[in-house]
């Protein structure tokens, strides 16, 4: 464990010091994921296992559209509790909003959102910001703010009157700094850091909320592989040791199974399938939600099921 | 370290605009013909001073300047939250057509009530702010789609109607005889005319008022600042919260107008020139403009007042002429 842990920071500390070529570091971050990756909780299981029965976060009978047009068709999905949970799906298929959705970002049309097990349109708004907290995509920081004042700004629904930061909220702060390796650089400006330092410092902030659930829409999206890595390197962390239940949308298919306990497929405003990377990363799925032909084959590092190669889908 | 140092900035920006507040505010008393000593100003506070003395100081040259200090702070504090708000920052309490709102009423006044029926002291400051509000309603009215309005549609709705509104005013102006019209015209440009004792107060109260609002919704602001759906993500009712603020900033600029008529660029460039100096977190940033605000209001009277004395320049046009330089070059270097 504690290997692990010294490995992951260091493949981490090598990428901050930026030293390595890309490759390398590259490397480096893959090679420390082989030695982190545990067996997943229960490798094998389904999603009938129990693990998966308690949901953080829970849609009823949700649609999202505006006049004509649905994005979100009438679903009930879960995101389980204690789990990281991954939404996947082609363009436009209405991943991120059905993320939004959850996150109350997007006005619902029908249907409603239990955050553990209360309706979240009955809860303030503040009080919800206190369980479950959301990185947008491509997050904006105004100019010159620095990675510290963004975090301290995830303190705000704690926060009463001119907003004083008290000593309980500097030690979140700094605790959430440490945990994304960011405290040396608590007085950079944001929009000087590189692209992994940046969601890092977004996703701290979202740490420093100190709820029990993160939902992050496409973290990975801007950033190079090794970056991928390492922000999904770091949820897997948080969710491991922090027990922080998050669920995410990302592009990347390898990407989804190897970090997901369980994963969401959608397509067209619906879900396909929902479970675990077994279950869902198959062929007849993805070609179904993707329309390709899939050549899929156990990662051999990871035993994740991996795509190996792929084609558009023969009529 | 760097926090300390970074601080320690602050701290002195913060010393130099306040050294620059109180020297501006003295030498905006001192211009004008006859200039008062320190020692003049003791006896005018030991009430020994001759009486021409103590009334030009009291009567006449303190409600002005403590007006000009006050409609910079306020059209300042202003620009800052739309600019919060809207996360543009071309915002500025002009933008949103209360200007032209409040120099259309002041226009009507003028040509449609009869000379001697109102005193226009008492009624054009009244007038004004009522023009502000009601064209800032208006335009929050015209905003709403589905229920909803945007800080970008109503920015937007706020060009167009100051422009309509302007135009308005265009007409009525073309019936005035040349003393009416060039009234209007030197309030349109914003010159601060209402300073009487009753009305500075009226003002210092008011923004006093919505200041501290500000003050406290500093926090939220940062927030506001990254984006809808990372401010309701941490908490804030986007919709509700952006609508106090404007109009906590309509109610700042609708007092302004009515003291300093259609002053414009004071609201754009101080939060700019704020936020160079401390940086984008508005707990520290709202006292900043509003030390700004007044510096360069300050400075713009004493210009107005004394470059071409006896006669002054409207301050309006005083402010865009050192502002304007200024804000280009900000653009230019960021």
């Amino acid at each position: 464990m504690r290997r692990r842990a010294e490995k992951a920071a260091e493949a981490r500390a090598g990428v901050l010091a930026g030293a390595e070529s890309p490759e390398e570091r590259a490397l480096d971050a893959a090679s420390a994921d082989v030695r982190a990756e545990e067996p997943a909780l229960c490798e094998g299981c389904d999603s009938s296992c129990d693990r998966f029965s308690e949901a953080a976060l829970r849609g009823e009978g949700i649609s999202v559209g505006y006049g004509e047009r649905v994005i979100i068709e009438p679903m009930d999905v879960a995101v389980p509790a204690g789990r990281v949970t991954v939404v996947i799906g082609p363009n436009g298929c209405g991943k991120s909003t059905l993320l939004k959705a959850l996150a109350r970002t997007m006005p619902l049309r029908a249907g409603s959102v239990y955050l553990n097990g209360r309706a979240i349109a009955e809860l303030p708004t503040a009080e919800v910001a206190r369980q479950m907290a959301l990185l947008p995509q491509a997050p904006q920081a105004p100019g010159g703010l620095t990675v510290g004042e963004l975090v301290a700004y995830g303190r705000y629904p704690h926060q009463r009157g001119l907003g004083r930061l008290t000593r309980d909220d500097r030690a979140i702060i700094d605790w959430a700094l440490g945990l994304t390796h960011l405290t040396p650089f608590a007085d950079r400006a944001i929009d000087a850091l590189s692209g992994g330092q940046r969601q890092r410092a977004w996703i701290a902030m979202a740490l420093a909320q100190d709820t029990g659930l993160i939902l992050l829409d496409e973290p990975t999206t801007y950033l190079d592989m090794a970056h991928q890595l390492e922000v999904l390197e770091l949820l897997r962390d948080l969710n491991r040791e922090q027990g922080k239940t998050i669920a995410l949308v990302i592009h990347e298919l390898n990407l989804a199974a190897r970090f997901a306990d369980w994963m969401i497929a959608m397509r067209d405003g619906t879900v396909r399938a929902a479970g675990t990377p077994n279950e869902v990363m198959t062929a007849p799925l993805l070609r179904d939600v993707f329309g390709l032909d899939a050549l899929i084959e156990p990662d051999p590092w990871t035993g994740r099921p991996s795509l190996v190669s792929y084609r558009l889908a023969g009529e | 370290m760097a926090d300390v140092r970074r601080r320690g900035r602050i701290a002195l920006v913060f010393i130099v605009l306040a050294a620059l507040a109180v020297g501006a505010l003295w030498a905006d008393v001192n211009a004008g013909y006859r200039s008062i000593s320190l020692e003049e100003l003791g006896q005018v506070i030991a009430g020994t001073a001759p009486q021409s003395l103590a009334y030009t100081l009291v009567e006449l040259r303190l409600p002005r300047v403590l007006a000009s200090m006050l409609v910079g702070i306020g059209l300042a504090v202003a620009g800052c939250l739309l600019q919060g708000v809207s996360r543009n920052d071309m915002a500025d309490p002009g933008v949103l057509g209360i200007n032209a709102g409040a120099g259309l009423l002041v226009a009507a006044f003028i040509v449609f009530v009869p000379e001697g029926l109102m005193p226009s002291g008492a009624a054009l400051p009244v007038l004004a702010f009522a023009g502000s509000l009601a064209t800032a309603l208006i335009g929050w009215r015209l905003s709403l789609v589905r229920g909803a309005s945007s800080p970008a549609r109503l920015l937007l709705i706020g060009v167009a109607l100051a422009t309509g509104l302007g135009s308005v005013t265009s007409l009525l102006m073309l019936r005035m005889g040349d003393g009416d019209y060039a009234f209007v015209q030197n309030w349109l440009a914003g010159s601060i005319w209402g300073a009487t004792w009753p009305n500075v107060i009226m003002l210092a109260v008011g923004l006093a008022v919505l200041v501290t609002i500000a003050l406290f919704a500093a926090r939220t602001l940062n927030v506001l600042a990254l984006g809808e759906a990372a401010a309701t993500g941490l908490g804030v009712d986007v919709r509700r919260t952006s609508a106090g603020l404007l109009a906590v900033a309509v109610g700042c600029s609708g007092l302004c107008c009515a003291i300093g008529g259609g002053l414009t660029f004071v609201g754009l460039v101080c939060p700019h020139l704020a936020r160079r100096l401390v940086g984008p977190n508005f707990r520290v940033l709202i006292p900043a403009t509003v030390l700004v605000g007044a510096v360069l209001m300050l400075a713009a009277d004493i210009i107005s007042r004394t470059l071409l004395m006896p006669n002054e320049i409207p301050v309006g046009i005083v402010a865009a002429v050192i502002g304007a330089p200024y804000f280009l070059y900000l653009l230019a270097k960021s």
